[in-house]
């Protein structure tokens, strides 16, 4: 369904995130690790061919940047509701 | 084909056609989501018909569990009221429409499968449902393009029990 590289990255970044969502409340580092996953795929956005929404990552970066240590699931969930939040305006921008 | 039938004959479609579905069998299936029984006939439920691609696209980004390029989709959940959205009775009732969904489409010569693995924080960001709204299920819809192959299922005699526990009853044999 995905027709640009773009909207695949798009969509591959979004799924990492949801994935995260998806073990938020397992008693296990999967969510953090899956988030760290996606922290890496948005770090080389910048440097990735083909990837267009520059402005996109930079901001979902400059929300990592803000990451502070989880030490509760809710500021863990937080977290990660913010980052889905981003994901979907700019879907809906685009839309 | 009669109920029983379409019953022994409907499978969970994965693959799918690049064909749309129309807006009168659309209609159909949901009618017959609507015909389901519901616990003190409360109703709670609401559907969502989705079939614009962009946000088919998102659905699948938030499912893991949503496989091959359905061309629609069914959202499935529940309204909050006073006491929660639903409880045990709500999920069964979701139960009864979903059957009624997946025969339905069968019936119409589609196909479709029920998805429980996806994030409904974020479906329902997707489609704006309200914070008292819990989507319970997804369904996948669309043209079959591969039909699997019956899966193996208990013998009744290895379900059903005659008055008492673990008595099996004689005209089940090999059944």
């Amino acid at each position: 369904m995905s027709e640009t590289f773009d909207d695949r990255y798009f969509d591959l970044t979004m799924k990492v995130l949801n994935y995260a969502m998806e073990f938020v409340n397992q008693p296990s580092y999967a969510s953090l690790r899956m988030t760290d996953v996606l922290q890496s795929l948005v770090d080389i956005s910048a440097e990735i061919e083909g990837v267009e929404r520059k402005e996109f990552y930079a901001s979902v970066k400059a929300k990592f940047r803000d990451r502070k240590l989880m030490t509760t699931k809710q500021a863990e969930v937080d977290f990660l509701n913010e980052l889905l939040t981003l994901y979907v305006e700019e879907w809906r921008r685009r839309k | 084909m009669s109920m029983i039938d379409l019953m022994k004959t409907r499978r969970s479609i994965r693959s799918f056609l690049p064909k749309p579905v129309s807006d009168e069998d659309a209609i159909k299936i949901l009618d017959a989501a609507r015909l389901a029984p519901s616990g003190g006939n409360r109703q709670r439920w609401k559907f969502f018909w989705v079939n614009d691609p962009q946000v088919l696209r998102m659905i699948k980004n938030c499912s893991p569990g949503f496989y091959g390029d359905a061309p629609a989709a069914i959202i499935a959940g529940l309204e909050d009221e006073s006491g929660g959205p639903g409880g045990v009775i709500g999920l069964l009732d979701i139960g009864f429409a979903a059957e009624n969904i997946l025969l339905a489409a069968h019936a119409l010569g589609l196909g479709g499968c029920a998805v429980g693995s996806f994030i409904a924080a974020s479906v329902k960001k997707v489609v704006n449902a309200p914070d008292g709204f819990k989507p319970v299920l997804i369904f996948s819809i669309g043209y079959p393009d591969k039909t699997p192959a019956t899966p193996t299922k208990k013998k009744l005699s290895e379900i059903v029990y005659l008055n008492e526990y673990g008595k099996s009853w004689e005209k089940l044999e090999g059944l």
